[in-house]
């Protein structure tokens, strides 16, 4: 799995690639973002492409935002599709996740103190 | 606490002893006290009466002293001639006194206790007196004046200033014997009162008295000793007196004027008829008696006390051996044999010590003998009881084991019955649902039932019961169940395709089978074998002395009965099988049973019976064939009161429906591999977006391919364990209102009881599968397929708008 990573000043943004993440490509999944999540404390997945995900791509988004909180660092999701918003949804996991629509946004929420007005 | 008493010997001589000196001593006692009483009772007696005697005498003589002096008083010539010259006037009273007082002066001097002498002249006038002041005295009324004109008399004694005195009277007469006056005497009676208080001999109680009467009363001429104030009594208070003032004589015991008893002697006086007794109180005359009494009780008390004395130290004399004798006895009687008695003299104690001695020695040598009998036979005893106790144990454990067995066989024969004699019934079996109830009992019959599935259109139902009961008849209907799925594979393979053997063939090559081992054991096997074509809606049946078949009939809205004629298996080698065929429609119901549902019996030993049996589905043939079921199961309880049953229950309902036909039907096989995943989504998309009809919502065909990913990855992870070498079958079918997918495949089943519950706090990373999927669809079932195969069953509902 090819994974886009953008650095935006401090804030790692990986774009997911391919249609979908499920049992077929988690294990993949986890093993290449494994450095990166040593690596980086500020991570964004852009979740715009992904059309399928199912409770396996999920354990590993769990994964690895227990592994960025586990070294103090934290994960956002932005650019989700409605079907796989639903997913969250219907496991609850939008509460545990911070969802943001835009990349921007998502990035944005890592630096809170220059605020909106900026 | 209850006080036990034990007399001993010494005790017993003691009282015997004692009573016999009592008795004894009592009675020398007793007739001592009599005799000295009636002595003393004599002497007394003596002595009063003697007294008595003595006195009245001395009493008598006082008495005619007086009466002589008073007469000397009047003799003199000189005072007489006065009396004479007064009584014919010839002297005035003066000269008269002064003639008279000298002479009665001289008469007074010479008899020492008269106090005053007068000279009363008839008419009872004084007329001359040593006193002055009795001189004109009138003594006319005195008894002495009256019988002093006669003879000489005393008066009753009357107290003056101190003493007594009485008057002494007597006449004085002329010549011729006439009565001239009267001389009147004041007597002192001291010398009377020394005469009868002279007590001598009479001790401290002693009393004389002289009674005379007056009327009903006694008067004491002088006070009594004891008590002076007493000087008139009743005649009755005083018997003694009264006899004596009666003029006997005589001794008593009586009371006298106190009431004191007193023993008393008595007379008369023979004087005016006074009376004179001498008497003593009892108290005191009987004293020396009463002390004569206590003297002889004293005696007798220290006699008793040195017969006590002796006795104890005689009786501890025989007692001590006798004692010894039975402190030995106690010892040999604990089990000291050697303890002896030691013989100290040759008297019968003695003798009774040396034979004591010698029964120890004999018990000693027969006990020594007796102890080697007791151990050689408690030796015996234990070896018994060993031999006992084993034989118990070994017993015990057989029993055990027994139980065990029959446990083992029980659990052994249920576990037979659950995984070789019973099938599930297919349940997607369209224009047919079939339900089967099995309850094993107690004692395992060989109740068996199978199920095969043709194609969608044709099922074949088998029901059987093997005769007999237990592990051998469990096993005997497994194996003809097997018999006949391989007569039924065998015949597959020989008929051409499309084509299946007939039921009477297949019963017949499976008979052939089994028939020679049923032979050699004696048993059969009832079978009824159901062949439903739903195609042509008839059923083609082989019964083999099955029970009754019960046909409920939809158009008549009625039970009919089917039975075939055929033998049960492994009664006749050379049994030909007949088939009947049945038409039915829909809503037809047939049950297939076993003979314990109707041979289920009431507390009366009625049975539950077909007809009962028959009435039951016909009432609930509107039921689904599961609830069907449970009503005849629920009837059967109820008819025999009871959950167990002896037999075990089968029985299988087959209700007919009209068949549903989906619209469409697809289906794919993948392996079993994750990239597969792909193409399964691919093809749920596929069937959701061709449906005959409108599409099916994209909400609805995420949710579905969300479910059949998850389904499809839970099979290849889980129950092929991640093996990529394996199919899995995926089944679409298309009906108007819902879309069905299946998925079948070989490996392990799943319990989706077993799974726990998501976390929904992310702490887990899986556990999301089977939620997700049961939140996805609107059905889920977890089955095993007619092929054997699990199924993932899924129904999604299509919501026309």
């Amino acid at each position: 799995m090819e994974l886009v990573v953008e650095k935006m000043d401090d804030v790692t943004v990986v774009i997911l690639p391919g249609e979908e993440l499920d049992a077929s490509n988690t294990k993949e999944f986890k093993s290449d973002m494994a450095p990166l999540l040593q690596a980086q404390a500020k991570v964004v997945f852009d979740l715009s492409q992904l059309r399928f995900v199912d409770s396996s791509g999920l354990g590993s988004f769990l994964s690895c935002l227990r592994q960025l909180n586990a070294t103090g660092g934290d994960l956002k999701l932005c650019g989700m599709s409605q079907r796989v918003r639903a997913l969250f949804e219907l496991v609850r996991m939008h509460r545990i996740f911070d969802i943001y629509t835009t990349r921007d946004e998502a990035v944005r929420a890592f630096q809170p103190e220059r605020g909106p007005q900026e | 606490m209850k006080l036990v008493f034990h007399p001993s010997i010494w005790l017993k001589l003691a009282i015997f002893i004692g009573v016999l000196a009592l008795l004894t001593s009592g009675v020398l006692i007793w007739t001592a006290y009599m005799f000295a009483r009636d002595i003393l009772i004599d002497q007394i007696h003596a002595r009063l009466t003697v007294t008595t005697s003595n006195r009245q005498a001395m009493l008598l003589a006082y008495i005619h002293q007086q009466h002589a002096l008073v007469r000397l008083v009047a003799s003199p010539v000189r005072l007489r001639r006065l009396l004479e010259e007064y009584a014919d006037d010839k002297i005035a009273g003066a000269a008269f006194r002064a003639g008279a007082t000298p002479i009665l002066a001289d008469a007074q001097k010479s008899a020492g206790d008269f106090l005053a002498i007068g000279i009363a002249d008839l008419t009872g006038k004084v007329i001359a007196a040593t006193e002055e002041t009795y001189l004109g005295k009138d003594v006319s009324a005195e008894p002495s004046f009256v019988y002093g004109q006669h003879m000489a008399y005393l008066g009753l004694p009357q107290l003056t200033r101190g003493r007594y005195q009485a008057f002494l009277s007597g006449p004085a007469t002329g010549p011729d014997s006439q009565l001239l006056g009267v001389i009147m005497v004041v007597l002192d009676l001291s010398l009377m009162e020394q005469l009868l208080a002279d007590t001598t001999g009479l001790g401290q109680t002693g009393e004389i008295l002289v009674g005379t009467r007056l009327g009903d009363t006694v008067r004491h001429l002088l006070p009594p000793r004891n008590d002076p104030e007493i000087i008139e009594v009743p005649l009755a208070s005083t018997p003694a007196m009264a006899e004596a003032l009666r003029g006997h004589k005589g001794f008593m015991h009586t009371t006298d004027y106190r009431g004191v008893e007193v023993l008393v002697a008595y007379q008369p006086v023979r004087y005016q008829g006074w009376g004179i007794s001498a008497k003593i109180d009892v108290a005191e005359a009987y004293a020396p008696v009463e002390r004569l009494r206590l003297a002889l009780l004293a005696l007798e008390a220290a006699i008793l006390l040195v017969d006590l004395v002796a006795l104890y130290v005689l009786a501890r004399r025989f007692t001590r051996p006798i004692m010894a004798l039975a402190k030995t006895a106690a010892a040999v009687a604990a089990g000291d044999l050697e303890a002896r008695v030691t013989v100290t003299s040759s008297d019968e104690i003695g003798r009774l010590g040396t034979t004591f001695n010698h029964m120890t020695e004999e018990l000693a040598a027969s006990y020594a003998t007796l102890e080697h009998k007791v151990v050689e036979r408690t030796r015996e005893l234990v070896q018994a009881n060993a031999e006992l106790a084993k034989e118990i144990a070994e017993r015990k454990r057989a029993e055990e084991q027994l139980v065990q067995a029959h446990a083992q066989e029980v659990e052994i024969g249920f576990k037979i019955q659950q995984m070789l004699l019973f099938e599930q019934p297919p349940r997607d079996l369209p224009g047919a649902r079939v339900a089967a109830l099995t309850i094993p009992s107690q004692t395992i019959d060989g109740d068996f039932c199978d199920f095969f599935k043709h194609s969608d259109r044709c099922l074949d139902v088998i029901v059987g019961d093997v005769m007999g009961k237990g592990i051998p008849a469990a096993l005997m209907g497994a194996a003809t169940k097997s018999h006949f799925l391989q007569a039924l594979c065998r015949l597959i393979a020989l008929s051409p395709p499309g084509k299946l053997p007939e039921p009477k063939e297949i019963v017949t090559l499976a008979h052939a089978e089994v028939v020679r081992q049923l032979i050699n054991l004696e048993s059969f096997v009832t079978v009824c074998y159901a062949r439903f074509d739903l195609e042509r809606r008839q059923v083609d049946l082989v019964d083999c002395g099955h029970t009754t078949t019960v046909h409920y009939q939809h158009s008549t809205r009625a039970c009919a009965l089917v039975q075939g004629e055929n033998m049960p298996l492994g009664v006749s080698e050379w049994e030909i099988f007949e088939q009947i065929t049945v038409p039915f429609q829909p809503g037809d119901v047939l049950l297939f049973y076993s003979d314990g549902l109707t041979e289920a019996r009431n507390g009366t030993g009625e049975l539950f019976g077909v007809e009962r049996l028959a009435g039951c589905v016909q009432t609930h043939s509107q039921l689904e064939p599961e609830e069907l079921i449970d009503q005849i199961r629920l009837a059967v309880v109820a008819f025999s009161n009871s959950e167990r049953f002896g037999d075990d229950l089968t029985c299988v309902a087959v209700k007919l429906e009209e068949p549903e036909l989906p619209h469409a039907q697809v289906e794919i096989e993948i392996a079993s591999d994750l990239p597969e995943l792909r193409r399964a989504r691919a093809f749920v998309r596929e069937v959701c977006q061709n449906l005959p009809g409108a599409p099916l919502d994209e909400d609805s065909t995420s949710q579905l391919e969300l479910a059949i990913a998850e389904a499809t990855s839970n099979i290849m992870r889980h129950a092929y364990r991640g093996r990529t070498d394996q199919q899995i079958q995926i089944g679409a079918e298309v009906f108007a209102d819902r879309i069905v997918f299946r998925l079948h495949h070989l490996g392990e089943s799943f319990d989706p009881g077993t799974v726990e519950a998501p976390a929904f706090d992310g702490s887990r990373e899986g556990g999301f599968g089977v939620y997700i999927i049961a939140q996805s669809v609107d059905e889920v079932r977890y089955l095993r397929d007619e092929q054997g195969r699990n199924c993932i069953y899924l129904v999604k509902h299509r919501h026309t708008t």
